[in-house]
């Protein structure tokens, strides 16, 4: 027996705004207005006080490894060639943070700081940004 | 409220991609196809929240795609229910404290709780327990001309009925289909027999009935 | 010794075929209503318990994670409570035991659903409930089962199709007042019955619609809710119950699991005629033919149903009042969200708050909620 399922996800209302901001090569936050929290991704409502945001902000395209991981095999199981850098890059005064790939010719260090290569052509998706690569 | 304009396909989505969704998507053409598209477009353009600060300017899409190939096996009682139709038999099990015959077979009961070990052959001779006429195939934008006849198919001897209402306890019954009469003359209570497929055409599958048909000269 | 629990605040969104925001977002607009409703913040709450359908209509796994964060749930105890179509009800009946247990005081209970997620349409997915070995090599649609529980009940009393079109008829024209409501609208039995059909006897408009949307509610223990609020709504009786997956050898005229679940509740709650002492009924309505057959088992009478539908005491204005929200048919049918839906409006009906729906002098309800094959079970009763 097989299934096979197409899904369609609209972004919603934040991340719209976020993609959005990937097309034009820009990092987005979402900021409380009653609070000042600010997270990325961005959040449509404050996980500090529960209310509905109003505010996003760019943010400065800077940040840090936090972690980072080295996968040698790829979706399938297979070898993956070459081994892809998995990192998770946090950013000055903002909470959260984003999962992306680093940059092949870069050797990873936990607190590297580093920033977003976006592509020339985008179109709203995370894969907008092509990696990360150290400042 | 502004309308918002959900993003599109375009060529350079489908690079971003990975392989397999954008062959997906191409297979079925959904680069082209617009519906979906309108469809999300008319949603923002009615009142979607009440949320006041939730306005969205410009929706993005994203897309997803999973394909999942399953192997089930058929376990202990399956296993030899489903030998016994490649043999052009329906087998099934008799509890021996409730004296329920268990078709599809199990080899517990779930009244009695207890073991069943006793194996029965039916000849398959039954009634259509109730009836559906189906006008679409799994995938509902198939539409059939002539509906396929759906039944429910309780097997002679089997069924348990409470005196004091209509209402039956337990019947030995399958899911099928029914070929071999007009949809407008089946009916409920129709008297049906398996219509086996050739034995070197059988499998070990519940397909090895091809279908049910109308006893002759039954009601 | 067992607490008693009370619903002192609901919230939902819109149900729609689409709405554009993710499942995070509308499990947070139907929470903060919620909240909102009763005067508390997230903080206030101790627990929470939400309910949504597979994981395979969304893509992902595990989706039930995505309630932690917009309802407030870090920190705290959380789960995702599941039995197919009958979990909206089962999340209230699963909120109800960690109210009623005196482990928590506070309880948020809180329902969502995506069916728009799945292109071009959630149906193919739903087939993955028939059995793989014996049913799903014949092809099935998830129609089959309804269709084929419809003509058994059909044959059962002896029932027309126009006479069951017109629950169609009575929900859809009942969500007109509902202000969330997909499919509210003014139709006739003509219209039901001249809809395509799809698999016979179900037609078109026998149906009810596929939908997004999120309901909240939030449960406190008796202290708790007359702090909270004037106009508590007791949750008196719940019951649940499931029957054998080997439905082809029951007979479908009558859910007798319903009527099961339905006793435990009465019991609970001290309800032994619930003809006579039940207000306002909410029977899980996703076809029109299933408000009968699951309202013949809650009133423990098989085939009393389509006779008080006849008589048309199922109206809002009838002694009978017979899902005055507009139900599923009318509402829309967001799986998970539906089924809480009904225990929302018992809350609004039995509180006084239903606006332009509300039932004169309603102190009594019924809710519940049906699904998988044929078999699960899940009912509450409320008192105001």
């Amino acid at each position: 027996m097989s299934i096979e399922s197409f899904y369609e996800y609209p972004a919603g209302v934040a991340l719209s705004r976020f993609l959005e901001g990937l097309r034009l090569g820009r990092l987005i936050a979402s900021k409380c207005s009653a609070c000042n929290h600010m997270i990325i991704p961005p959040r449509a409502y404050c996980l500090k006080c529960y209310r509905p945001i109003k505010e996003y902000q760019i943010i400065g395209e800077e940040g840090r490894i936090v972690t980072y991981t080295r996968s040698l095999i790829n979706i399938e199981g297979k070898p993956a060639n070459p081994p892809v850098t998995w990192v998770f890059v946090k950013f000055e005064g903002v909470d959260g943070g984003l999962l992306h790939v680093l940059d092949s010719t870069i050797n990873p260090q936990i607190g590297m700081r580093v920033r977003p290569v976006f592509r020339e052509q985008r179109i709203g998706s995370i894969l907008d940004i092509k990696w990360f690569t150290a400042v | 409220m502004t309308r918002a304009t959900p993003s599109r396909f375009s060529p350079n989505y489908l690079q971003q991609l990975p392989e397999d969704l954008a062959k997906y998507i191409q297979r079925h053409g959904l680069d082209k196809e617009l519906g979906r598209l309108e469809g999300w477009a008319s949603s923002t353009e009615k009142r979607y929240t009440e949320v006041e600060e939730w306005q969205i300017d410009n929706l993005i899409l994203t897309y997803w795609h999973i394909a999942c190939m399953y192997r089930h096996s058929a376990g202990a009682a399956f296993s030899r229910f489903l030998e016994g139709l490649k043999n052009g038999k329906i087998l099934g099990t008799r509890c021996e404290n409730c004296g329920r015959v268990l078709i599809p077979p199990r080899i517990f009961c779930e009244w009695c709780f207890k073991d069943v070990d006793k194996w029965v052959e039916h000849p398959g001779t039954g009634i259509i327990s109730t009836y559906s006429l189906s006008y679409i195939g799994t995938d509902p934008r198939v539409r059939f001309e002539k509906p396929v006849i759906v039944a429910v198919i309780w097997f002679d001897g089997t069924v348990k009925a409470v005196n004091s209402s209509r209402t039956v306890l337990h019947a030995a019954g399958m899911l099928h289909k029914v070929y071999g009469v007009d949809p407008e003359k089946v009916h409920v209570g129709m008297r049906v027999k398996p219509v086996w497929r050739k034995p070197e055409e059988r499998v070990g599958s519940i397909l090895d009935i091809e279908y049910f048909a109308p006893v002759e000269g039954g009601a | 010794m067992r607490k008693r629990v009370a619903i002192v605040g609901a919230g939902m969104t819109y149900f729609r075929s689409m709405l554009p925001m993710t499942p995070q977002e509308m499990v947070f607009e139907a929470a903060r209503k919620s909240l909102d409703d009763c005067g508390l913040e997230f903080k206030d709450i101790d627990a929470v318990v939400s309910g949504s359908a597979p994981d395979a209509f969304d893509g992902y796994h595990h989706k039930g994670l995505v309630g932690v964060e917009p309802s407030g749930a870090y920190g705290k105890p959380y789960s995702r409570v599941f039995v197919g179509g009958g979990t909206g009800v089962g999340v209230a009946v699963a909120g109800w035991w960690h109210v009623a247990s005196g482990a928590f005081k506070r309880v948020l209970v809180v329902a969502w659903e995506k069916m728009s997620h799945p292109y071009p349409h959630a149906q193919p997915l739903f087939k993955t409930i028939f059995d793989p070995v014996i049913e799903q090599p014949l092809g099935p649609n998830l129609i089959w089962i309804f269709a084929l529980e419809m003509r058994r009940y059909m044959e059962a009393h002896k029932l027309s199709k126009e006479l069951i079109a017109r629950v169609a008829v009575k929900n859809k024209g009942n969500a007109l007042d509902h202000p969330y409501a997909q499919l509210g609208a003014k139709i006739t039995v003509e219209d039901v019955l001249k809809s395509p059909v799809l698999v016979w006897p179900v037609h078109r408009l026998d149906i009810s619609p596929s939908s997004d949307g999120a309901v909240a509610l939030v449960f406190a223990s008796e202290e708790e809710a007359k702090k909270i609020t004037d106009t508590p709504v007791w949750i008196e009786g719940v019951g649940a119950c499931l029957d054998s997956q080997f439905w082809t050898n029951r007979d479908l005229a009558y859910p007798y699991y319903v009527y099961l679940a339905a006793q435990q509740a009465y019991k609970m709650a001290g309800i032994t005629n619930p003809l006579k002492e039940i207000d306002v009924f909410e029977p899980y309505d996703p076809f029109t033919y299933k408000e009968l057959h699951h309202l013949d088992a809650l009133l423990g009478k098989p085939g009393l149903a389509p006779k008080l539908l006849a008589e048309g005491q199922l109206e809002r204005d009838g002694d009978y009042p017979t899902c005055p929200s507009g139900g599923l048919l009318g509402v829309g049918n967001p799986i998970a969200a539906a089924g809480l839906m009904k225990v929302a409006e018992l809350y609004w009906q039995l509180s006084g708050r239903a606006g332009k729906r509300q039932v004169p002098n309603a102190c009594v309800g019924v809710a519940q909620a049906w699904g998988d094959l044929m078999q699960v079970a899940q009912v509450v009763v409320c008192r105001s």
